[in-house]
């Protein structure tokens, strides 16, 4: 496989929540990136990969939505225990909206990050040149 | 013209963005959401009370409210469904119109800071 060949997601990885908004992306070097699901979840954890969010009630969408500038500070807190390396975190919330996360402050942009290589959690390539959702 | 805008939050984080801005010198302001993308920041510049914004057909969006000392004092959801009108009136000096869905509490919102932007 080339680095111009185009790799959409596939149903599989859309069925584990990669590709649907809410989520994260790590950017692991140039061209490279994580994603990172977040599944919100009333009572039962529903184990796929990514982060998962448990909320009073999967139909308040403001209330849930309204929580993740802390549980991506959280998960910044997770991957970055030493300073001395620090990954870049986006919060994509639709195609054109998604926050930057950088010194405890989040910068909105209406470009989301988009092509090179996604991977997931586990370092296997899930897209390549292809939209992150 | 466009200005950086920076929502300070109660928990200490900040949410940064580069808007574009409008001035309101009358009463009521109309702006198509196919002259302005969000964020829009409305500085107030007319001494009434009031202003009224017209925001038919508008994108959907957030309406934050801040009062002349740039504290916080309110918001809004502005979702429009349907072709007909739909107003806002307000009291603040600043107001603004953020994307949806927004990623922290309403109620966590303290001040806003404005700047321009730098080169």
């Amino acid at each position: 496989m080339s680095s111009h060949d185009v790799l959409p997601l596939s149903d599989e990885k859309r069925a584990q929540g990669f590709g649907t908004f809410p989520y994260v992306i790590l950017r692991v070097t140039g061209g490279v990136y994580m994603q990172f699901p977040i599944h919100f979840y009333e009572e039962k954890n529903p184990e796929k990969p990514g982060l998962r969010v448990r909320v009073d009630s999967l139909s308040n969408e403001k209330q849930n939505f309204g929580n993740l500038f802390n549980v991506v500070r959280q998960f910044h807190k997770q991957i970055n225990p030493v300073e001395a390396k620090t990954f870049k975190l986006c919060l994509v919330l639709a195609p054109f909206v998604a926050y930057f996360f950088e010194d405890n402050a989040f910068t909105f942009s209406d470009e989301i990050p988009e092509g090179g290589s996604l991977m997931n959690s586990e370092h296997q390539i899930i897209a390549m040149n292809s939209p992150h959702f | 013209m466009k200005k950086q805008v920076i929502v300070w939050l109660k928990n200490g984080m900040i949410a940064k963005m580069n808007a574009s801005c409008i001035a309101a010198s009358t009463h009521q302001v109309y702006f198509p959401s196919t002259e302005f993308d969000l964020p829009l920041l409305i500085e107030v510049k007319h001494q009434g009370l009031t202003t009224l914004l017209d925001l038919s057909e508008f994108n959907d969006c957030v309406v934050l409210q801040f009062g002349e000392d740039r504290y916080f004092t309110g918001a809004t959801y502005c979702q429009n469904r349907n072709t007909g009108s739909f107003m806002i009136q307000s009291q603040a000096k600043f107001i603004l119109l953020m994307p949806l869905p927004l990623p922290f509490p309403l109620e966590e919102t303290e001040e806003i800071m404005i700047k321009p932007i730098e080169a």
